[in-house]
């Protein structure tokens, strides 16, 4: 499929920690993309309350036990979160991670997915120049000379992942990769550096 | 709330946003990519573009009129049958036009610039950004006149070293201030006299002398209220405070420096009418040029200055001619008659910062006399401070009876060469100064009578010739002289519309082109977009002037509003060149 035709979901979530089998997702965040437009009028962010985890516990940078407490529950969003997401392409930072715990949650998911990460490298390849061993996000977007003046929230994390994705797109075209399978397929080449 | 945030509150008109109306707008926006070479879009937008990376050409029938970079935005305004192309990888956060015209509703201040930016309102929208009416001294704010920082001290500082730091910092007062600056007393010159009558040691405490308590106001404040304090209390020195605590200070001086130069040229007015000799004048001079400074600076345009400073003008060299032929006559016995002209900037009364001399002489038959005294009234016109011509239009080279006059308009009319057509451009705004007026109202009407269509054709092509540069690459362009390529084509083109109407006794630029809506020969929009342009070229140039840098202008350092208003101003040039080249069919050339 032309990535000019595709579907893609900036995803980003907060959870309770790193483990998708023992920790919980808090916040999500997905801001959509046809093609290269980024569609962030038409973004989703809430809050979700955990079920196991204890909110006064948790001490989260950014939200408030309060707010987490009236949040809903994932079940009560999750059918609004599969609609966006149904026939787009997950995006992400470290989307591997996103996309477990989404996978846990909801049982019956399944996605194909892009990692920024990967793509970085891979167009670095393309290009011979340096990649970032493993970035953080704000140095990702950096180098894509994107500002990150708000970060810590999954909207806006979403958002910054999405606009470097989109500039990789840009970038990708330049260099004839212009449907999703070519893009699928360098992204996950073997990575050794071309000599 | 989403990062583009930060990037968009930054952007004009986006600051003029409360904080509810920018988070509507960025909860309402897409960010789209742009590949080097794609349409962003043809035809009338629908959205509001604000470029966040890349490059912008918008092109109307096939030609670059504009270019947007980083922070620009597009979209609104005059697009109608256009088209843009991403001249670069481009990524622009978009905004649909009804998001827009629901904040337009709302925010009186955003509709005003949206409306402006429709309208193609140039001094409206440098006003409005520029956050300055055409300067009310007496509605300023009393922190507008605050020039330096304020020198402070804390109530146990000895005389001594208050009076060091008072000298150090070269100021007539300290401020003296609690631990959390809040003022408590002041210690003025005026203390400092009382200290050393009654003063025992240097090393006594200010505190002892300081006026106190402190009379102050708040930093909000209109100056003239700071005006009538200072005045009601007979005090030299105010101190303005910020929610109390100390923010600067102001003396009678700053406040008078303020409200001066308006009344200062009416006083020089009236010193010059009196003054008896040449150094009087110079000095004078001298004068005028700081106050017409201090007037630029405080934001009054160009049509108020000039009309201000013509008849100034006017009168120094009135006054020089007449002290230069009491002296000559004395000494060589009595002159013919003759008329003193003014040529160029100074002939149509746009002249602002002193210009070359531009003269002439017309007499009544015996040259050698007044050729010799023209001379002398070069030199001493120089000597007040008007610098000579370079190129040598002055009286002392063109002194002609009104017969050799004639003859020589008639031989440039005739044969025109480019080098005639040059002397007929600079001796074609001409106004009579001094002497016997007759004399010129006899050669302009000769001129009009010889004037034909061949002659207007070649001024018209010599007025087009120097077009601006391409606006789409106007950052492009470093430096540009303003006079060459904005003023000049404006006063040219005018002069040859002019002149095809016989408009004789009318020299001024606006004044022509008004005359020339009257008689209905140029359209009311034609007219407005001109003198719009014309202004703000002038004032650019004048500003520039003022900061010692002459008529060539550096584009980078100008505002982003000013370089937007500068593209349009030279867009307008551009049409009006346009629209003399088809009048007197100079199209491809003569």
């Amino acid at each position: 499929m032309n990535i000019r035709e595709a579907r893609f979901s900036s995803l980003d979530l907060e959870t309770t920690g790193l483990n998708p089998q023992k920790d919980e997702i808090i916040a999500i965040g997905i801001v959509p993309l046809e093609g290269l437009k980024i569609l962030s009028s038409n973004s989703f962010y809430s809050l979700v309350k955990p079920k196991k985890v204890k909110i006064k516990t948790l001490k989260i940078h950014g939200i408030s036990q309060e707010k987490l407490e009236k949040a809903p529950c994932f079940d009560e969003i999750y059918p609004k979160i599969r609609n966006i997401l149904e026939g787009s392409i997950l995006v992400g930072f470290c989307v591997e991670l996103d996309y477990s715990f989404l996978k846990n949650a909801s049982r019956n998911f399944n996605a194909e997915k892009i990692d920024v990460v990967k793509v970085d490298r891979a167009l670095s390849r393309f290009l011979g120049e340096k990649y970032l061993e493993s970035p953080d996000l704000d140095s990702l977007a950096k180098k894509y000379g994107l500002k990150t003046p708000f970060r810590h929230n999954a909207l806006a994390d979403a958002f910054i992942t999405a606009q470097i994705f989109q500039i990789q797109l840009l970038r990708l075209l330049k260099v004839g990769i212009n449907t999703v399978e070519k893009l699928m397929s360098i992204i996950n080449e073997p990575e050794q550096p071309i000599l | 709330m989403l990062p583009p945030k930060e990037f968009i509150r930054k952007i004009k008109p986006f600051d003029l946003l409360s904080e509810e109306e920018i988070d509507f707008l960025v909860s309402k926006l897409d960010v789209e990519a742009f590949e080097e070479g794609e349409i962003i879009f043809s035809g009338t937008p629908k959205k509001l573009y604000i470029v966040f990376s890349g490059h912008v050409g918008l092109y109307k029938n096939g030609e670059l009129i504009e270019e947007f970079e980083k922070g620009d935005i597009f979209g609104l305004g005059i697009y109608e049958n256009s088209k843009a192309v991403a001249s670069s990888d481009t990524i622009c956060f978009t905004i649909k036009r009804d998001f827009i015209n629901r904040i337009v509703a709302e925010n009186a201040k955003f509709r005003d610039f949206i409306d402006k930016i429709m309208k193609r309102d140039l001094k409206g929208l440098i006003c409005l950004l520029e956050g300055r009416e055409l300067s009310d001294a007496l509605l300023m704010k009393v922190a507008d006149c605050i020039t330096k920082k304020p020198v402070f001290c804390d109530a146990y500082t000895t005389v001594r070293d208050a009076a060091l730091k008072m000298e150090m910092n070269g100021v007539g007062s300290i401020v003296v201030v609690k631990n959390d600056m809040t003022p408590i007393g002041i210690f003025t010159n005026r203390d400092l006299r009382k200290f050393v009558i009654h003063g025992t040691s240097k090393e006594e405490k200010v505190s002892a002398y300081m006026s106190s308590p402190v009379m102050s106001i708040e930093f909000d404040r209109p100056l003239f209220e700071a005006y009538q304090i200072l005045n009601s209390r007979r005090i030299n020195h105010l101190v303005i405070t910020r929610y109390g605590k100390l923010y600067g200070v102001i003396s009678v001086k700053d406040i008078m420096s303020q409200f001066e130069p308006f009344t200062s040229v009416s006083i020089l007015h009236r010193k010059l009418g009196k003054a008896t000799n040449l150094e009087e004048i110079r000095s004078i001079h001298e004068r005028i040029v700081e106050t017409i400074k201090n007037l630029s600076i405080r934001g009054i345009g160009f049509y108020e200055l000039s009309s201000l400073i013509s008849s100034f003008y006017d009168l120094l060299t009135e006054k020089v001619i007449e002290i230069t032929e009491r002296s000559f006559t004395k000494e060589f016995g009595e002159l013919g008659d003759y008329v003193w002209i003014n040529m160029g900037s100074s002939a149509r009364k746009e002249q602002i910062l002193a210009t070359d001399q531009d003269n002439m002489i017309i007499h009544s038959g015996n040259g050698e006399n007044i050729r010799e005294f023209a001379k002398i009234v070069n030199n001493n016109l120089e000597f007040v401070g008007i610098p000579k011509c370079s190129g040598g239009y002055m009286a002392m080279n063109w002194c002609m009876s009104v017969e050799e006059w004639k003859k020589k308009f008639e031989n440039w009319m005739t044969s025109l060469s480019p080098e005639n057509v040059r002397y007929l451009t600079v001796f074609l705004d001409l106004r009579a100064i001094y002497g016997k007026k007759d004399f010129l109202d006899e050669l302009i009407g000769f001129i009009h009578e010889k004037v034909n269509a061949q002659v207007l054709r070649y001024l018209a092509s010599d007025a087009v010739m120097l077009e601006p540069p391409k606006l789409g690459g106007i950052r492009g362009v470093e430096e540009f002289d303003l006079k060459k390529f904005g003023i000049y084509p404006i006063v040219n083109c005018t002069r040859v519309l002019a002149l095809e109407k016989k408009i004789v006794n009318i020299t001024n630029t606006r004044e022509r082109l008004m005359k020339l809506v009257e008689i209905g020969s140029l359209s009311e929009n034609v007219l407005k977009s001109v003198l719009d342009s014309y202004e703000f070229l002038q004032n650019l140039r004048l500003k520039n002037q003022v900061a010692g840098k002459g008529n060539v202008l550096n584009v980078k350092n100008l505002s982003r509003i000013n370089q937007f208003a500068l593209k349009d101003a030279l867009k307008i040039v551009q049409d009006f060149e346009k629209l003399v080249k088809g009048r007197f069919f100079v199209e491809g050339g003569l």
